[in-house]
């Protein structure tokens, strides 16, 4: 009540100023002196002697009649006042009993038995009951003048009072107004709330207020419990959204990107979607999105924690994950009304792209785990145990890091084999074209839409990703198959690369199986490959014989070594023979032939005794772009050292 | 395992706005289920209980007294339950034909598989006389219930219970090895909640349309849910609350447990009143 | 469900088992293949009786020696996804069930074709063969111990806890030594598994199974099966037995018990012929993608094996 109004239900009583009454005097003196009982002469004596040793001349007039008389004076006074107060007394007592006798007789009229109990014996005997009746008479007319000045004055003081009423009345009616538009206003904006679809509802502690829910039900209680802020009325009738002690300017979580040093991309904060930034849709809207952040970030930060082991480290309010290559990742929760925020920064539209990819994928997946705590919430609890469950971390930051750990450990296999390939091809292999099946195992949900749907979208993105090389080598009916899966969510954690070979013109090789280092991956890449090539310079001899029809069939190279890439051709002389070297990286093949001394030319290393005539051919790979067929293809050059 | 539960009665006026208030409390929607529930008997054979004894070369007497202890422990009601799906009652609409047509005990005869083919060739012809319910496929947990412990102060209901999966198919051979005969079955339809902890089953039991040479033996299709007739008239629902302790010997958990059912009773005071039940119309002893 | 056969070979109390003797035979009778162990594997099983069974037989004229009845709770670590539960038959129908002397049809409750399909089984033996998930197993036998203490009484539980295999040429060769652990600790001997894992006409049937499932029937399965009948799974499980027979008696260990074609054994495989042929007509997909146990009664010829062996009587 902003103001209490009263109605006058009696006129103001006037104030008497007659001086204090025996009541009030009696009263004083029991409050100064404690009673009757204490006061007597020589109290009273003693206290003037007092004050007047003080010096205080308190002269008074009465002192001085006390002084003038004697003893006997003051006891005569003294009878003669307390047989006054006698009197009095008796006088009183006996109006009283008069009045009582009056009254009685007037009564035993109409109720004789009654009042014959309070008569006096001596009224009954001299009054029989019932003597005395009462009637109502007219008392005479006052004269006019007098009942004009009644009239007036009643008059007077009843147009006060309404003029009073009157304007109590209508303070009540502008202030009832003025309620009743706050309290409209403030319902239909309560009312516009619940019809964009908010839930209003009743806070739980404070059961006459309503509040609004905006937060998410399945979130961590910390952050559900948040989610519900209090609808108050402002005077004016406008709604004020009040959040209790939760800060109310709006965070968000930023995604950057680090190459190296420099901040590459970032997310921007999100800008207000609609113009009137203060409604309170606005507001409820900005509570939502904070309390989503806030969550986020919190999760993100117990997740980082437990992702210690993958290189992420976690500060007050910043994490950091290492992805690959130089690649950083640093997330923070920043104020969206930060201005430093916007200072420009080198970005790469690439990067720009990658953060938002984050930033987004970060925030499907709480919302995704949001939905798996519903789905948990109602199924059949488990038997009540005293251990606590543990809380696991939601996945939010691994299947993020998977998924651009393999993007590019893929990319690098990808570019790694396309080089070597393309290295071979200038040298003239016709190597066939490889494939790559990026993501294999992410299926597109059936086209027929279900609730489920994007669920089971969602969940087979937090699988292992895998990815599929395949391609077949020179020889035919030999293929060779890299199977690379990433995983974040469980160990072994990483990228791990399933080697496998089809080549069965070596017939003791084993695929080298798992491995973990893509520079592993490489070097059995590369090493296939070179396998692949000496097994077809030395299987050429086949097709070759018919057009060279002088080369001896001996006069061929013979794989001594395919795994260390050495052909040999045996010449006749025991202690010359040739030999051809083949190093096969990712951006040169060389093909190196030269005399070895040793018997058989099959001595390796300083044993076999290398003569200094070498002849040497490479090919590179920046070659490759330009035509092939400007140098000789190295099947011709083997050719042409074969026959020499 | 333990079980500690309570209890309300919720007549059928009520119902759909209780349903209301627990979605709202529980904040999920409820989940109409329908289960069928087989009532299997403990059995021994006759005469053995009772038969006296004689002196025993064989067992030492400690042996002898602990056997004749077993002999005369407890046998109990064991309840077999299995959900079913609401297209697994029969479509109501043709079911006059089938009822016009029954077989006497469809699922004993010795020409079943004959009498299966002709019906999926029915199928086919989308002329379908019964639904899709396949017997063999139905899913089964044994569910056993002790009766309430009695004695306890606390104000709820708590029970020994057992729950294990069973295989699928017809159960009744298997539960006869096991010392179990087969007496009646019915059905159970309502809706489920949880509560943080909690299971608030919102339920009531319909019986089955009586037809006889039906009782002995689970049934292998499921009549028209229309033909289904509340065992309580009026249509009331039973409301209840129950929670499972792992260890009913861990007087902590328990005391947890029923607080927590104590918390739902006091949220649900201006709704229902959640009381325990009483023991004796619990009692799963076969006397 | 590959095709089995179990050898027991008890041992005395405090004496040394054979495991090592059977080792050092498979050594010596195979010298071509490399014995190397591939893992460990468990068994345990509990054995019940029938409480009445055990007063003594001699407690009055007017009761005649029934058959004691048992009831065998097996679970293997190479079946993890269930347990297996092997009962005997009830002596006599259950009360409710009117008229079972009589050769009414309602006698034979269960349609052939059925899940548990209790009219073959127990025309060919006295027991019957549950499988249960493994959640259930242990609740189940709780359940067994507590409320059914009138008929089913604990007898026994006996485990191979540290069992070892190895491969040799088509057989896989399971090997443990069996420890009572109730009511007493003690050794009861070695059991050894011998399974055939070459080519069988009974695995076309789990392939033809799954390719029902996933809707892909292939054609040729199917024509395969047309003609398989169950006296071919007999002829099958007849020959497989001898194989096995042969490769024990290559190893030759004196004193083994021996369970191999036991009563019931492949019926769960005839159950699934009919089931099959049946399916062919019938809608596809039908048993249950969503299991998440893919074959529910897988190894139940093996358990019923290591039943066999494992009934001790005391």
């Amino acid at each position: 009540m902003a103001d209490s109004f009263t109605l006058p239900l009696r006129p103001n009583l006037e104030k008497s100023d007659r001086p204090d009454t025996l009541p009030v005097e009696i009263a004083q003196i029991n409050e100064q002196w404690g009673g009757f009982r204490d006061v007597n002469e020589e109290v009273l004596l003693a206290k003037i002697a007092e004050e007047e040793e003080r010096g205080g001349p308190v002269e008074s007039d009465e002192d001085g009649d006390k002084k003038d008389m004697d003893t006997t004076e003051r006891r005569e006074e003294l009878y003669k006042r307390r047989a006054e107060i006698t009197q009095f007394a008796m006088a009183s007592h006996m109006e009283t009993m008069f009045a009582l006798d009056f009254v009685s007789l007037l009564l035993s009229k109409h109720a004789p038995r009654q009042a014959e109990t309070s008569m006096s014996a001596f009224l009954k005997q001299v009054a029989p009951v019932g003597s005395l009746n009462s009637e109502v008479v007219h008392p005479p007319p006052k004269p006019d003048s007098v009942n004009k000045d009644i009239s007036t004055v009643s008059r007077g003081w009843r147009i006060q009072n309404f003029n009073s009423a009157a304007n109590k009345l209508l303070g009540a009616a502008s202030r009832l107004e003025k309620e009743v538009e706050a309290e409209t206003k403030y319902w239909s904006s309560v009312l516009a709330i619940k019809d964009k679809g908010w839930k209003v509802c009743r806070l739980p502690r404070e059961r006459q207020s309503l509040g609004v829910q905006y937060g998410f039900m399945e979130a961590t209680p910390a952050f559900r419990d948040r989610g519900l802020a209090s609808l108050r009325r402002a005077k004016d009738g406008s709604l004020v959204l009040d959040q209790g002690l939760v800060p109310s300017g709006s965070r968000f979580v930023r995604v950057r990107v680090k190459r190296g040093s420099r901040i590459t991309g970032c997310t921007k904060p999100p800008g207000a979607s609609s113009n009137d930034a203060d409604s309170i849709e606005q507001r409820i809207l900005q509570a939502r999105d904070s309390v989503f952040e806030d969550e986020l970030f919190h999760e993100l930060v117990r997740e980082a924690r437990a992702m210690a082991s993958c290189g992420v480290t976690t500060r007050q309010n910043l994490i950091q994950i290492p992805v690959a290559d130089d690649l950083e990742i640093l997330l923070d929760l920043v104020d969206v009304n930060d201005e430093s925020l916007h200072a420009e920064q080198d970005s790469s539209q690439d990067d720009v792209v990658l953060a938002g990819g984050v930033a987004h994928s970060i925030r499907i997946l709480l919302s995704f785990a949001h939905r798996q705590n519903l789905h948990r919430r109602t199924q059949v609890p488990l038997p009540l145990t005293p251990k606590r469950r543990p809380n696991p971390e939601y996945h939010l930051l691994r299947p993020a890091l998977a998924y651009l750990q393999h993007t590019s450990e893929a990319r690098y296999l990808e570019s790694f084999i396309r080089d070597i390939v393309s290295t071979l091809r200038s040298s003239g292999f016709q190597v066939p074209e490889f494939t790559a099946q990026m993501f294999s195992n992410w299926k597109l949900p059936h086209p027929r839409p279900s609730p489920n749907a994007l669920e089971g979208l969602i969940s087979s993105s937090l699988k292992p990703i895998e990815s599929v090389f395949q391609g077949k080598l020179l020889t035919p009916n030999s293929s060779f198959t890299v199977r690379m899966r990433t995983n974040m969510s469980f160990p072994p954690f990483g990228t791990h690369y399933d080697v496998s070979f089809n080549l069965p013109s070596v017939p003791d090789l084993k695929s080298p199986g798992n491995l973990s280092l893509r520079e592993e991956v490489e070097a059995a890449v590369a090493h296939l490959l070179l396998l692949d090539v000496v097994m077809n310079i030395s299987s050429a001899q086949v097709e070759e014989k018919p057009t060279e029809p002088d080369t001896p069939a001996k006069r061929w190279w013979d794989p001594i070594y395919p795994h260390m890439g050495e052909l040999l051709i045996a010449y006749d002389h025991p202690e010359k023979h040739k030999k051809m070297r083949i190093v096969l990286s990712r951006d040169q093949l060389s093909l190196e032939t030269y005399l070895v001394r040793c018997i058989d030319g099959i001595g390796i290393g300083t044993a076999e005794g290398r003569s200094q005539h070498t002849e040497t051919k490479t090919w590179n790979l920046q070659q490759s772009l330009g035509s092939p067929n400007q140098q000789s293809s190295a099947m011709d050059f083997v050719i042409a050292e074969a026959s020499t | 395992m333990h079980e500690l539960l309570l209890f309300a009665s919720v007549p059928i006026h009520q119902h759909a706005e209780l349903l209301q208030q627990l979605a709202g409390l529980t904040a999920m929607q409820p989940r109409h289920c329908y289960e069928r529930r087989l009532i299997f008997k403990a059995y021994r054979k006759p005469g053995v209980a009772n038969a006296r004894v004689g002196a025993s070369q064989d067992l030492q007497s400690g042996d002898l007294q602990r056997v004749n202890k077993m002999l005369n422990g407890g046998m109990f009601y064991t309840q077999v339950v299995g959900p079913i799906q609401s297209t697994d009652f029969a479509d109501p609409s043709v079911t006059a034909t089938a009822n016009a047509n029954p077989d006497p005990n469809p699922n004993a005869s010795p020409l079943d598989p004959d009498t299966d083919t002709k019906m999926d060739g029915m199928d086919s012809d989308s002329n379908i006389p019964r639904s899709a319910y396949d017997f063999d496929q139905q899913s089964w947990q044994l569910e056993f219930r002790d009766i309430p412990e009695a004695g306890t102060r606390s104000a709820v209901t708590s029970r020994v219970m057992a729950t294990a999966a069973l295989p699928r198919g017809d159960i009744v051979p298997s539960m006869n090895a096991w010392g179990y005969s087969f007496v009646t079955e019915y059905l159970v339809e309502g809706d489920m909640f949880i509560h943080n902890d909690i299971v608030i089953n919102l339920h009531r039991v319909l019986h089955y349309p009586t037809i006889p040479g039906e009782e002995t033996q689970p049934r292998h299709q499921i009549p028209a849910l229309q033909q289904m007739a509340p065992l309580e008239k009026s249509g009331s629902y039973v409301l209840q609350a129950s929670m499972t302790v792992h260890d009913g010997s861990n007087q902590e958990t328990m005391k947890t447990a029923s607080q927590h059912l104590f918390g739902l009773r006091e949220q649900l005071k201006s709704a229902v009143r959640l009381e325990m039940a009483d023991r004796l119309s619990l009692d799963t002893r076969v006397k | 469900m590959p095709i089995t056969g179990v050898y027991f070979i008890p041992a005395h109390p405090n004496a040394s088992t054979a495991l090592g003797n059977i080792t050092e035979r498979l050594r010596s009778s195979f010298p071509d293949e490399d014995l190397i162990q591939l893992g460990r594997w468990t068994l345990e099983q509990k054995l019940m009786r029938d409480t009445p069974g055990l007063l003594p037989a001699s407690s009055g004229p007017n009761q005649r020696p029934s058959k004691p009845r048992y009831m065998q709770f097996l679970s293997l670590s190479h079946y993890h996804n269930h347990g297996f539960i092997y009962t005997s038959e009830p002596a006599e129908q259950p009360f409710n069930i009117p008229n079972a002397s009589s050769p009414s049809p309602a006698a034979t409750p269960v349609a052939p074709g059925s899940a548990n399909d209790s009219t073959t089984t127990s025309n060919t033996s006295s027991m019957l063969m549950t499988t249960v998930p493994h959640s259930s197993y242990t609740t189940l036998f709780q359940h067994f111990t507590y409320a059914c203490q009138p008929f089913w009484c604990h007898r026994l539980t006996v485990v191979v806890q540290n069992g070892v295999f190895y491969d040799i040429g088509d057989f896989r060769v399971r090997l443990g030594d069996v420890r009572q652990t109730y009511p007493t600790n003690r050794v009861r001997g070695t059991v050894v598994e011998i399974e055939w894992r070459g080519p069988s006409v009974i695995d076309s049937l789990d392939g033809a199974v799954v390719s029902d499932v996933n809707g892909e029937t292939d054609s040729g399965v199917d024509v395969s099966l047309s003609v398989l009948e169950e006296s071919d799974v007999d002829a099958e499980f007849a020959a497989t037995a001898l194989l096995i027979r042969e490769f024990w008696g290559r190893v030759g260990v004196e004193g083994a018990r021996e369970a191999n074609l036991v009563p019931g054994i492949g019926s769960e495989v005839k159950e699934r012929l009919v089931k099959i042929k049946g399916a062919r007509n019938n809608r596809g997909g039908l048993s249950g993608s969503a299991e998440d146990n893919p074959d529910p009664q897988a190894g139940a010829d093996v358990a019923r094996q290591y039943m066999e062996v494992l009934r001790f009587n005391r």
